[in-house]
């Protein structure tokens, strides 16, 4: 179980998170929506480490981070938003690196880049750098550098961004197995068809801090009529058609 | 936001110029840090111009008052030799630094391709910018050098107005500077367009580092030339391989001296061919603009790549071989990182064979006497340099970021338990290019000349080595090229003086040492080793203590000392 406890992350004098509190059970999907600047990309880097919390306390599986950051962090799978990769590596060399960063015995870790190279559609491409690869191809090397340890938490920041129709499918069809064998998955993102589709609960954060946390199921008994307007109500998302047409009449402007 | 209504080309000119002074790993304000500290480079170059100068008015003042002008314009043309070479050397120096810049790349395809700006106007910009920047350096250069030109010129003994000599001069040192410009334009052209993909950037990368280490290594030995004014009076053919002697050939026959025609001719053929080379990759590229994607074929591949495992093995220190392989992989592979170590080396390269030269090389092998024992003492001291340079340029290219938001996977995967092996990766990749290294290559000289002892000397040499990689990384707590890295932290002048000190430090009681091992290999070269070896495991322990204690850096910081003067009345 990921525990998040009061989670406040202050910048200098500028709050980004303020007493967040969530959780991810074993076999959970949990969507983390909110708009540009609402704090999911820090409590993201707060969750996998990469931050630490300015208040409040994270825990996966009993082991706190600030406590046992090396324990925490060795069951934790992350996929960050932008694809930030030694791009003057290749995909094989990545991984690699990854694996003996990880602490993975040589053999298991040949035999699972090998295989992840090959189920992501990577093997051919697996000696060229990755300064020549697409967007989505760095996104599928991502993925397989997050899941090469076998992690029981995964953190996929926007992981659909980039990726065609078969590899988001594929990645759709691997987030499910990977939640009914038991893992965790945070899913920070701003596409709600993949939440409805994927996620069992969803948390939303507004300016710092949650406004809605809901099985995704209820929405629909709450009588909304999409995630969207959910979202959009929750948030105090302005009404976008006046807007739209501001920015019509501005491209207009002679 | 104030916008202009400039042109595509204008714009695209400014945009292609100001990427020229963009080293790619700097922050915007670390860029304009950067400008600094080169309109302060450009600003020492032109006052020692100044002093040149004035050192230059004694000698030539001396010249007037001889009754012939024989040795007036033996020293005209030396000089003027120095003269013409110091801007074509500037020029080409730079046009390396910026290697790929002077021609349209990935990310002009990518990103101007997309927009509505014609082909010709993108390359045109690109050539504008390139023109201006070279040009630059060229107005840079030259303006330092015009008071040292003024100054040999000043003599009852000149042959041409002063003008005339004025306008051949600068015209000539132009053309130089362009020459060699157009030359590492068209190399960089002739390597997009013949080298296969796959092994472009390390092609590139390497050949990049060569001409860097050829061109710095190359100043003392013009210094060692015997002498320019013979060899111009005799019309000596080596002038030939040599192409600032071809512009002052040039300079000279513009001037009027009608038997400087044949090097003329090299400089305008050399001029041609270099300038036709550049002109056709440029235009075969205009009309293929798409061999600029560095996407290698398919199935090809890096000619030699990190793999997953050794065969059956478990490894014993991970996180060491990680940080060991991805040093070495990105040393091989990134231009810019080897591009910073090997113009330091070669800094190293360059003081030893200067002092290597100054010696009567066959006389001190042929015989047994002090010109042999000259040559063994400068041999014992040449490793010595050789370290020192290599050593700190190794630790300077280790510190230059690359992809510097990639390190979350260094910061995630971070371990006390394993900090010190990734430190100990950058120590060995240390070890390995700044101590056996120069070791290895002077030893088979070493063991010529001194015989079995020289082992002993080599002992101590590489010992000495090990102990200045620990001082180096005593409080070293980065990642190689993980983390950022902000520019002029410490004062420069106190910087230099360190740097002084160490190196006369270092390499005197370093060969001193050396030589106890040489002189005497029994119970004082042992007792040297032995503590030498005390010393390199004391400091390793250290280091690798402070390493297991303190976490990692990812962001470089200024000092904390922010106001060492106190000059603030707080």
């Amino acid at each position: 179980m990921l525990q998040a406890t009061n989670l406040t992350k202050r910048y200098g004098g500028v709050l980004a998170l303020e007493r967040v509190n969530f959780r991810v059970a074993p076999g959970e999907i949990v969507g983390y929506l909110g708009p540009n600047g609402s704090g999911k990309s820090t409590t993201v880097n707060l969750v996998v480490g990469l931050l630490e919390p300015s208040e409040g306390h994270i825990t996966l599986n009993g082991v706190a981070v600030d406590e046992h950051p090396v324990e925490y962090k060795r069951q934790v799978g992350y996929v960050p938003e932008e694809p930030f990769l030694y791009t003057h590596l290749t995909a094989s060399e990545y991984l690699t690196l990854v694996g003996r960063l990880r602490n993975i015995r040589p053999d298991i870790l040949e035999h699972r880049i090998a295989g992840l190279l090959n189920l992501l559609q990577l093997h051919d491409s697996r000696y060229k750098t990755m300064r020549a690869f697409s967007k989505g191809m760095r996104q599928r090397v991502l993925l397989a550098a997050a899941l090469l340890h076998n992690p029981s938490l995964l953190v996929l920041d926007e992981p659909f961004s980039g990726l065609d129709v078969n590899a988001g499918l594929l990645f759709q069809a691997l987030l499910s197995l990977l939640a009914s064998e038991g893992r965790m998955i945070l899913f920070s993102t701003h596409r709600f068809d993949m939440v409805e589709k994927l996620c069992s609960r969803v948390v939303m954060l507004s300016a710092g801090r949650i406004v809605a946390e809901e099985r995704v199921a209820s929405f629909a008994r709450g009588g909304a009529q999409s995630l969207e307007d959910v979202f959009v109500r929750v948030t105090s998302q302005p009404d976008y058609l006046p807007v739209a047409q501001q920015i019509l009449d501005t491209i207009a402007t002679t | 936001m104030n916008v202009r209504n400039d042109t595509p080309f204008r714009l695209l000119t400014r945009h292609f110029f100001s990427a020229l002074f963009d080293l790619g790993f700097l922050s915007e304000s670390q860029t304009s840090s950067l400008a600094q500290l080169i309109a302060g480079i450009a600003g020492a170059l032109l006052a020692s111009g100044f002093i040149l100068a004035r050192v230059m008015m004694y000698r030539y003042g001396a010249l007037q008052d001889l009754p012939n002008a024989t040795l007036y314009q033996q020293t005209f043309l030396t000089d003027h030799v120095f003269l013409i070479a110091v801007p074509m050397w500037i020029v080409a120096f730079v046009a390396v630094l910026v290697g790929p810049s002077l021609l349209p790349d990935e990310t002009d395809f990518r990103v101007l391709g997309a927009m509505p700006v014609t082909r010709p106007v993108v390359f045109g910009a690109k050539l504008a910018a390139l023109v201006l920047f070279i040009g630059l350096f060229v107005a840079a250069s030259e303006a330092a050098l015009l008071p040292m030109f003024t100054v040999t010129t000043i003599s009852p003994h000149r042959e041409h107005a002063y003008f005339v000599l004025l306008a051949a001069y600068l015209s000539t040192a132009a053309l130089g500077a362009l020459f060699a410009a157009l030359s590492v334009t068209a190399l960089q052209a002739l390597l997009l367009l013949l080298v296969p993909r796959r092994v472009l950037l390390t092609v590139s990368a390497a050949t990049g580092s060569l001409m860097l280490f050829a061109l710095v290594v190359g100043v003392p030995l013009v210094g060692h030339v015997p002498s320019f004014a013979q060899a111009f009076e005799s019309g000596s053919r080596w002038l030939f391989l040599f192409p600032p002697a071809w512009f002052v050939g040039l300079e000279q026959w513009l001037a009027g001296e009608s038997q400087y025609g044949s090097l003329a001719v090299a400089a305008v053929g050399g001029l041609l061919v270099a300038g036709t080379t550049a002109a056709a990759a440029y235009l075969v590229l205009y009309r293929h603009f798409d061999r600029v994607m560095i996407r290698p074929a398919r199935g090809d591949g890096p000619l030699i790549a990190l793999r997953p495992s050794r065969p059956g093995g478990v490894l014993r220190r991970p996180a060491f071989t990680a940080v060991w392989a991805f040093t070495w992989l990105t040393l091989r592979r990134s231009a810019l990182h080897q591009g910073v170590m090997v113009a330091i080396a070669a800094l190293g390269v360059a003081v030893v064979m200067s002092h290597v030269l100054d010696l009567d090389l066959h006389a001190a092998f042929a015989t047994t006497d002090w010109r042999r024992r000259e040559l063994i003492s400068a041999l014992t001291w040449a490793p010595f340099v050789l370290m020192f340079a290599i050593a700190l340029a190794v630790r300077a290219a280790l510190l230059v970021p690359i992809e510097s938001r990639a390190n979350w996977i260094f910061r995630l995967t971070e371990q006390p338990g394993t900090r010190a092996q990734q430190m100990d990766a950058a120590a060995a990749t240390m070890v390995c290019l700044g101590v056996i290294a120069p070791c290895v290559l002077v030893a088979p000289v070493q063991w010529m000349l001194a015989g079995p002892v020289s082992l002993m000397a080599a002992i101590v040499t590489a010992l000495c080595g090990m102990v200045l990689v620990e001082i180096l990384l005593l409080d070293w707590r980065r990642v190689p090229f993980t983390c950022s890295y902000l520019l002029g932290k410490g004062a420069v002048p106190l910087t230099l003086l360190k740097g002084v000190f160490s190196f006369v430090f270092f390499t005197n009681v370093g060969a001193a040492l050396a030589r106890v091992g040489r002189t005497s290999p029994g119970s004082a070269g042992l007792v040297v080793i032995a503590v030498l070896l005390a010393t390199v495991i004391a400091l390793r322990r250290l280091r690798r203590h402070l390493r297991t204690e303190e976490p990692l850096e990812y962001e470089d910081t200024l000092p904390s000392e922010m106001n060492p003067l106190r000059l603030s009345p707080d």
